[in-house]
C-alpha cells in the first residue's frame, strides 16, 4: 500500500473522526434522576432544580422555598435565575433544569415548534385594575401621545420581542381601533427603558415592576395597562417542564404542582411577606418596593387567558400552524 | 657593482597642526574662509550611554574644496559614520560646525547626496527601479519631462538603462548599488557622500563600481567625500586620503593622492607609487590601531 | 492536474463536514439540530429577496461602512501616534483601557448617547475594530527601517510626502495583518449591536429565530453569516495581493537567496 505521508494520514485521522463521533447519539437528553423514585417514598427530599427570572412575578415559589412549604411536599428547591424564557426552555430541554418558569406566550411559541413542553402550574396573573397593575405602558410627561392608538407610527420598547409583550399590545391596539402592526417595536431591557425614553430614542415603553415604578417616579405617564385591559383575567406566565418527566415521573411532578398551589396560596394571602422576599433575589431598593403594585397570584391555570393568547399568536404570524390548548396545559 | 635605488618620492601629508579648543592637535588641509565648498570645523561627538559618556570623536578639522574626490579611512571604531551623519546633517554634534557653501548644516541641506552601505535597505522596496530614481526630483517639484531626461541620463550613466521596470530586490547587489548611485546622480547634488558603498560587494563587482565612481565624479564634476575601510580603494579612488585615528578620534594624516587622473583597475594598482602611497596609508592605519595618539606627538611627515 | 488538486483542498474540509454534520443530525433526535431537509426548504424559505434586501443588505452595509471607518480612523490615528514619542506616551494608557472594555459592555452607554438608529451600531463596530489596525499601524510606523529613514531624510522627502511614499507603504504589511484580523471582530460586532433595541437585520433575525425556537432557520442564518465571512476573507486577500506584491516578491526572494 502506498506510504499515506503527513497530510494523507491527516485527512484520513479528520474523516475517520468524524464518522465516529456522529455515530455517537447527540448528547440532547440526559436521563432523569433515577433514584427519586427510592428517595419519595422514605422522607428523604428530593432535589430539584428550577429556573426562574429575577422579577416580581416569582416570588411565590421564594415565599414557598423560605416558608418550608416545598419541603412539606418532599422536595429541596434550587432556584436559578435566567435571563428569560427564551434561555429557560432550552434548559429544560437539555435537563439542566427540571422545572421553569416562562411568559405564556414563549410556551406557545415553543410548543408550536415541536418542544415537547407542558404547563402545570399557573404563575402570576393581572390585577385586572387598570392603572394599578404591575406592568404599564408609559411616555414622557410631557408627551402629545393620549392613549395606545395615538402610537401608530411610533417607537415602543418592549423587553423581549416575539413574546407576551408584543401579543398584548397589538391586541390593546386593534381594540382601540388602530393598525396592530403601526408601531415600530425594538427590543430593549428593562434597566435601559427610562433612559432610552428620556433621550428621546423611543416614545413609549412598556416596563413590568418594579421598572414601571422607577419610571413613573422619574415622571413618566401611564397611557395603558397592558395586562389588565385587552384580555380579561390574562395569566401572564406560568411554571412548565418536559412532557418526559410528566411521563417518567409524575409523582414528582404532582409534588411540584401542589407546592406551587400553596405557595400562590401564601403569597396572595401575604403580600406584605410577598413584596419583602424581593430583597432576596432582586436589587429593588426598600423604597420602591412600597410603592410596587404586585400581580394576583392565582391556584388554578387559566385556561381561557391561555387559550386566547393562543388566538392571538396565531392571528399576529407568531405561530404558524393551530394549537390545541389542550396540548399544552397538564391537567394532572 | 652598482644597484640603481628605487626612487623614494615622500609623501605628502597636507595635514597640520594646530590650536584648537580641545588643544594643540592634527587637523585636515585647511583653506581660506569662504573658499572651501564644505568645511568641518571642531566637530566632536559624544555619545550619552547607561554606561556613562563615550567620546566617540573628539575634534575633526578640515575642509572639502569644490570637485575633490576625498577618501576618508581609518580602523573600526574611528567615527567614520559619525562623522558622516554629522555632516549629512542627520546626526546633531556635541559641538563643532559643519558648513556647505558657507552655510551652517543643522539638517540634510539640500544640495547633499547620500549612498549607504547597505543598498538593499535604502531602496524603496515597493517602487520599481526608475521610480525609486525618479523620487526625491519628483518630491522636489520637477516637472516631469525634465525628470525624465535626468533619470534617464542618470541609468544610463550607472549602466541600468535595462532594467527600469524591475524592483530593486530582483537585483544583484552591485546593480542595486548602482540605482542608489543613480539615484545620488539624478539629484544633482554638489556634495555626494559615500559611507561603505561597496563593503557588501564582491570583490569583481566593487572593482566596476570603483571606476563608476570616479567616471561619474568627473563627468558631473561633483565634490565626493567617500568614506571606506579598504585601504587600497581609497588609495586608488582619491586625489587625498584623510587618515582617522582611533577613538576619540583626531585627522591623524591628510595626504595627497600624486598619481595620474586616468587610473586603470590594473596599471594603476599595479604602479610603484601606488605600492608606496598604499604603503604609507597601511602603515598609518596600523599605527591608529594600536592606539597610536597624534595627539600627543608631532605630525608625521 | 494543479488546478484540481487545489480544487479539491478548497473543498475538501467543507464537504467533510456537511457530511459528518449530515449523517449526525440524520440520527439524532435533539430539537436543536435541523436535519438536511429542515435546513434546506429553512434555507430556501427564509432568505427570499424581500429578507435580503430588509435585513441581510442594511446589516452588511452597516458593516462594510463599520469597516471602513475602522481603517481610515485606525490608520489615521495609527501613523500619528507611531510618529510621535510622546504623542504615544500620551496616549498609550487610555487607548490600553478602552481596548480591554468589550464593546457589549458599552452599547447600553452609547444607546444613550448616540440613540438606537444605524450609527449606533456603527460606532459599536468600530469600536471593536479599530484596535488590531491602529495597533499594527503604529507597529508598523515605528518598525520602519532605519536606513530607508535616513535616506528619506538626505533626499528631504519629509511630510506628506514622506507619509505618502515612505511610512505608509513601509506600514502597510503589518496593516493589512491588522485589517485581516477586524474583520472578523467587525462581523461578530455587527450581530451583536443588532441584539439591542433593533427591529431588523441579519443578527437580529437570527436572534429572534432562536427566541421564537425557529431553530433550522436560526441554522440557516448562521450559514448565510458564515458565507459572508468567507466572502470578505475572499475579496480581502485579492486586495492584499495586489496592495503586497512587493512584498510578497522581496519576500519570496530573500528565502530562495
Amino acid at each position: 500500500m502506498k506510504k499515506l505521508g503527513i497530510r494523507g494520514s491527516l485527512i484520513a485521522a479528520a474523516a475517520a473522526s468524524l464518522l465516529v463521533l456522529t455515530s455517537c447519539g447527540g448528547g440532547d437528553e440526559t436521563p432523569a434522576e433515577t433514584d427519586q423514585d427510592a428517595a419519595q417514598g422514605n422522607g428523604e427530599l428530593t432535589e430539584i432544580s428550577v429556573g426562574v427570572i429575577p422579577i416580581v412575578d416569582v416570588a411565590p415559589i421564594y415565599l414557598g422555598v423560605q416558608e418550608g412549604i416545598f419541603e412539606e411536599h418532599g422536595l429541596d428547591v434550587e432556584l436559578t435565575l435566567a435571563q428569560g424564557g427564551a434561555a429557560i426552555i432550552p434548559a429544560i430541554q437539555s435537563g439542566d433544569f427540571d422545572f421553569g418558569f416562562s411568559n405564556i406566550t414563549s410556551l406557545v411559541i415553543a410548543k408550536s415548534q415541536g418542544l415537547p413542553l407542558q404547563l402545570v402550574a399557573p404563575g402570576p396573573q393581572t390585577t385586572g385594575e387598570a392603572g394599578n397593575d404591575f406592568s404599564s405602558l408609559l411616555v414622557p410627561e410631557d408627551s402629545d401621545v393620549e392613549s395606545i392608538e395615538d402610537l401608530e407610527g411610533k417607537r415602543v420598547a418592549v423587553n423581549t420581542l416575539n413574546n407576551i409583550n408584543d401579543t398584548v399590545l397589538k391586541e390593546g391596539m386593534r381594540q382601540a381601533g388602530g393598525d396592530r402592526d403601526a408601531m415600530d417595536l425594538v427590543e430593549v431591557a428593562f434597566p435601559d427603558m427610562g433612559g432610552q425614553m428620556e433621550s428621546g430614542n423611543v416614545d413609549a415603553i412598556m416596563a413590568v415592576e418594579p421598572f414601571a415604578t422607577l419610571a413613573k417616579n422619574a415622571g413618566a405617564r401611564e397611557i395603558y395597562s397592558p395586562y389588565a385591559e385587552p384580555i380579561e383575567d390574562l395569566m401572564i406566565a406560568g411554571y412548565f417542564t418536559n412532557t418526559e418527566k410528566i411521563e417518567s415521573d409524575p409523582e414528582l411532578v404532582d409534588s411540584f404542582i401542589a407546592a406551587m398551589k400553596e405557595s400562590q396560596q401564601f403569597a396572595e394571602d401575604n403580600p406584605e411577606a410577598a413584596k419583602e422576599i424581593l430583597s432576596e433575589y432582586t436589587q429593588i431598593e426598600p423604597e420602591v418596593v412600597e410603592q410596587l403594585n404586585m400581580p394576583r397570584f392565582p391556584q388554578e391555570i387559566n385556561r381561557e387567558s391561555t387559550a386566547r393568547i393562543i388566538e392571538l399568536s396565531e392571528e399576529t404570524g407568531l405561530i404558524s400552524d393551530p394549537l390545541d390548548v389542550n396540548d399544552l396545559i397538564f391537567e394532572g | 657593482m652598482t644597484t640603481a635605488q628605487p626612487e623614494h618620492t615622500p609623501v605628502n601629508n597636507q595635514g597640520t597642526m594646530a590650536d584648537t579648543p580641545d588643544g594643540h592637535i592634527p587637523v585636515g588641509h585647511t583653506l581660506p574662509e569662504g573658499e572651501a565648498l564644505l568645511s568641518v570645523r571642531n566637530l566632536k561627538k559624544i555619545y550619552h550611554t547607561d554606561g556613562g559618556d563615550i567620546e566617540a570623536v573628539r575634534n575633526l578639522t578640515f575642509d572639502l574644496p569644490k570637485g575633490e574626490l576625498t577618501c576618508l579611512v581609518g580602523p573600526s571604531g574611528s567615527g567614520k559614520t559619525t562623522l558622516l551623519k554629522a555632516i549629512s546633517g542627520l546626526l546633531e554634534p556635541t559641538s563643532g560646525e559643519v558648513k556647505l557653501g558657507g552655510k551652517l548644516v543643522t539638517g540634510p541641506p539640500k544640495n547633499m547626496a547620500v549612498v549607504f552601505q547597505e543598498y538593499g535597505r535604502s531602496l524603496y522596496p515597493w517602487m520599481r527601479v526608475r521610480e525609486n530614481v525618479e523620487l526625491p526630483l519628483k518630491v522636489a517639484g520637477m516637472a516631469k519631462a525634465k525628470r525624465d531626461q535626468l533619470v534617464d541620463d542618470a541609468l544610463q550613466a550607472v549602466g541600468l538603462d535595462h532594467v527600469p521596470r524591475s524592483y530593486p530586490w530582483q537585483l544583484s547587489g552591485g546593480m542595486q548599488q548602482r540605482v542608489a548611485i543613480a539615484r545620488a546622480v539624478a539629484y544633482q547634488p554638489e556634495v555626494l557622500l559615500m559611507d561603505e558603498p561597496f563593503a557588501a560587494v564582491d570583490a569583481q563587482t566593487r572593482a566596476d563600481l570603483e571606476d563608476l565612481v570616479r567616471r561619474v565624479w568627473k563627468t558631473l564634476g561633483v565634490t565626493v567625500l567617500f568614506v571606506t575601510h579598504d585601504i587600497d580603494e581609497s588609495v586608488y579612488l582619491g586625489s587625498r586620503v584623510v587618515i582617522l585615528s582611533s577613538s576619540p578620534t583626531i585627522i591623524q594624516q591628510d595626504i595627497k593622492i600624486d598619481l595620474p587622473d586616468d587610473r586603470d583597475q590594473l596599471e594603476t594598482r599595479s604602479s610603484a607609487r601606488f605600492a608606496e602611497l598604499r604603503h604609507h596609508v597601511y602603515e598609518q592605519i596600523q599605527l591608529a590601531k594600536q592606539g597610536f595618539r597624534p595627539d600627543e606627538a608631532k605630525a608625521q611627515v | 492536474m494543479r488546478f484540481v488538486k487545489d480544487f479539491l483542498y478548497i473543498i475538501g474540509l467543507p464537504a467533510l463536514l456537511l457530511i459528518g454534520w449530515v449523517l449526525w443530525s440524520a440520527q439524532s433526535t435533539s430539537f436543536f439540530v435541523p436535519t438536511w431537509d429542515q435546513m434546506t426548504s429553512a434555507f430556501a424559505n427564509t432568505w427570499t429577496w424581500t429578507r435580503m434586501t430588509t435585513d441581510v443588505f442594511p446589516s452588511v452595509g452597516r458593516l462594510v461602512a463599520g469597516i471602513i471607518v475602522s481603517i481610515i480612523l485606525g490608520i489615521v490615528v495609527g501613523l500619528l501616534v507611531g510618529s510621535f514619542r510622546w504623542l504615544r506616551q500620551l496616549m498609550e494608557p487610555t487607548m490600553e483601557f478602552f481596548r480591554a472594555v468589550p464593546p457589549v459592555v458599552l452599547i447600553p452607554v452609547f444607546m444613550l448617547l448616540i440613540g438606537i438608529g444605524d450609527d449606533m451600531k456603527i460606532a459599536v463596530i468600530v469600536l471593536g475594530a479599530v484596535w488590531p489596525i491602529l495597533l499594527n499601524t503604529i507597529e508598523g510606523v515605528r518598525s520602519m527601517d532605519e536606513v530607508l529613514s535616513d535616506t528619506s531624510h538626505t533626499y528631504r522627502i519629509a511630510g506628506v510626502a514622506r507619509i505618502r511614499y515612505l511610512i505608509l507603504p513601509s506600514a502597510m504589511p503589518q496593516i493589512m495583518a491588522g485589517i485581516r484580523q477586524s474583520l472578523s471582530i467587525a462581523l461578530i460586532l455587527m450581530v451583536i449591536s443588532e441584539m439591542f433595541a433593533s427591529s431588523a437585520g441579519l443578527g437580529y433575525t437570527i436572534i429572534q429565530f432562536q427566541r421564537s425556537f425557529a431553530i433550522p432557520e436560526m441554522w440557516s442564518g448562521i450559514v448565510v453569516l458564515g458565507l459572508i465571512g468567507v466572502i470578505m476573507s475572499f475579496i480581502f486577500q485579492i486586495v492584499e495581493r495586489k496592495v503586497l506584491a512587493w512584498y510578497h516578491g522581496q519576500r519570496e526572494m530573500e528565502n530562495a537567496g
